[in-house]
């Protein structure tokens, strides 16, 4: 009964990462060997054009882009969560739990329909196709905030207390006593709003038209889904886009190891009740 | 001090959630193509009643919510007990290994599924093993919508597995004992003591997949961009930014922002009840 149990967990593992098996093997091959069926599970012949290609005009500008999209998100991002998610848990003030349910409304928002309005803010605030746009309006996280609450909710009031009595001002407090404990829910959060910038491909696609100014995840997945493009014959569009999802995972991939711990804790730590 | 700490977030909200909650509804009341603005009252929602891809899209989204919650339901549910039976190594290993393909959510890993569903795909080529003629997959709104959702399965139920087995721990171990001694099967521990235990999670996961197949978007973008496959949400890029009626487009997001609540309130109601 276990044994089955475990060959069918196997088997659905199996069937889980086939697709990102083909995808990685699919890279390395020409238009025909993609096609091959049955497929070959072992290319013996690597091909690197798919990566030429899709990499050789403005690889190193999309980088240079998301790098500063995502370490300025992930920066804000923590910012916000532990500034607001620290005031709700230690402080009281009038319309606490109000204005606590209205910031966390934005769970129940279905993210198209803020798409539009923030397309148009930013045509008017003439910030369209900056990375100032790709970047204020996803900083702020619900989810955040609310596991930043919870966390510093943790944290014994009793200690906070007699720093206030031996004459520590709420500054001090923050410094001494909070901020050197918070690193566990800074790498939770900072891990969560990395993953989801890195992710964003809706947003960033419809803000940002202009090549120099995109991210990696707009850039490779346009121009490999460009099936009409100047490089003509050459073109391998499902290859490329092969390439281009490989490009992608790898960095979220590595992301999700290193930081793996705090990040399935702060999954978790998202449904306590 | 509050009030500093607190004013960053205040301004964020103010900017990017309460401003684009008035103006998508403003914007609903108005006939706007950036160059001329009109406003028009009612009008936009009145024509979306016999508007042909609206119609089609709130149909296809009803097709969705009946089929992708419950799947990630019970594919969330059914892997959740078959890692909680593992050692604690093992179940380590495995949150790492079922996350993984969530990682490539959205867009990333939508490509490789064009390749599995193309005509002279992989899915295909099983199919010829059994002497099936090959099918064009996405050539059908009811086909297209299953795989989506099949699809979409793949790439979310690792979160939900995560969610499911920390509210496993909370559950006494005392309990499995107990039933053990009285002759119960893993199995029928599973059913009729650990399942009405996590209700309320599942109850959860229902609610995330529910809102979450309102949201279908990069898999009908990057698979089947036809009105058969479309949700809501796509119906609305393509009214918008594609066609430039953005009063049409606003004033479906409201109607979709306004589903959204309904369901997630009703699903609350649901779930308080049931657990009273």
């Amino acid at each position: 009964m276990k044994v089955i149990n475990k060959v069918i967990l196997v088997m659905i593992f199996i069937l889980l990462f086939i697709p990102i098996y083909f995808m990685l093997i699919g890279s390395f091959q020409d238009i025909h060997g993609i096609f091959i069926m049955p497929p070959n599970l072992f290319p013996k012949h690597i091909i690197l054009d798919n990566y030429n290609i899709l990499l050789k005009d403005n690889a190193f500008i999309w980088l240079k882009n998301t790098i500063i999209v995502t370490v300025v998100s992930v920066f804000l991002s923590i910012f916000l969560s532990t500034t607001s998610g620290y005031a709700f848990s230690v402080y009281n003030f009038k319309y606490k739990n109000l204005l606590w349910n209205i910031l966390l409304i934005q769970m129940m928002i279905p993210r198209i329909s803020l798409l539009i309005p923030w397309f148009v803010i930013m045509k008017d605030l003439k910030l369209s196709g900056t990375l100032t746009a790709t970047t204020l309006p996803v900083v702020l996280s619900p989810m955040g905030m609310y596991l930043s609450r919870n966390y510093f909710e943790s944290i014994p009031k009793s200690i906070i207390e007699s720093a206030r009595i031996d004459g520590a001002n709420e500054w001090q407090i923050l410094k001494m006593i909070i901020i050197p404990v918070s690193k566990p829910i800074i790498s939770v959060l900072g891990l969560f709003a990395g993953v989801s910038v890195l992710q964003d491909y809706v947003w960033q696609m419809l803000v940002l038209s202009d090549v120099e100014k995109q991210t990696l995840i707009v850039g490779l997945i346009r121009q490999s889904m460009n099936r009409t493009g100047d490089i003509g014959l050459l073109v391998n569009p499902i290859g490329m886009s092969f390439a281009a999802g490989v490009i992608l995972l790898f960095p979220l991939v590595v992301l999700f190891l290193i930081g793996n711990k705090y990040f399935i804790e702060g999954l978790q730590g998202a449904v306590k009740e | 001090m509050k009030y500093f700490l607190l004013m960053p977030t205040l301004i964020f909200f103010l900017l990017f959630t309460l401003w684009p909650i008035i103006k998508v509804i403003e914007m609903s009341f108005y006939q706007t193509n950036f160059i001329v603005t009109r406003f028009v009252g009612l009008q936009n929602y009145v024509d979306l009643f016999h508007n042909e891809a609206f119609i089609q899209s709130i149909k296809n989204s009803v097709l969705y919510l009946a089929i992708m919650p419950l799947l990630t339901v019970i594919v969330s549910v059914f892997v959740t007990f078959l890692i909680s039976d593992l050692s604690k190594k093992w179940q380590d290993i495995s949150r790492i290994l079922v996350y993984i393909p969530v990682l490539g959510g959205g867009i990333i890993l939508a490509q490789i599924w064009r390749w599995v569903f193309a005509i002279n795909g992989l899915m295909n080529w099983v199919l010829s093993l059994f002497n099936i003629a090959p099918i064009y997959w996405f050539g059908d709104g009811y086909i297209s919508i299953t795989i989506i959702c099949i699809i979409v399965v793949t790439t979310t139920f690792g979160g939900y597995v995560i969610i499911l087995l920390a509210s496993l721990t909370s559950i006494d171990k005392s309990i499995y004992e107990a039933a053990r001694m009285d002759g119960a099967s893993n199995f029928q521990i599973k059913m009729k003591i650990v399942l009405p235990l996590i209700k309320s999670t599942i109850a959860l996961v229902y609610l995330l997949s529910m809102i979450a197949s309102l949201q279908v978007f990069e898999y009908i973008y990057a698979l089947v961009p036809q009105q058969y496959a479309a949700t809501i949400t796509y119906n609305i890029y393509v009214t918008g930014f594609k066609n430039s009626k953005w009063g049409l487009a606003s004033a479906q997001a409201v109607i979709l922002m306004i589903i959204t609540f309904i369901l997630s309130y009703l699903q609350r109601r649901i779930s308080n009840e049931s657990n009273k």
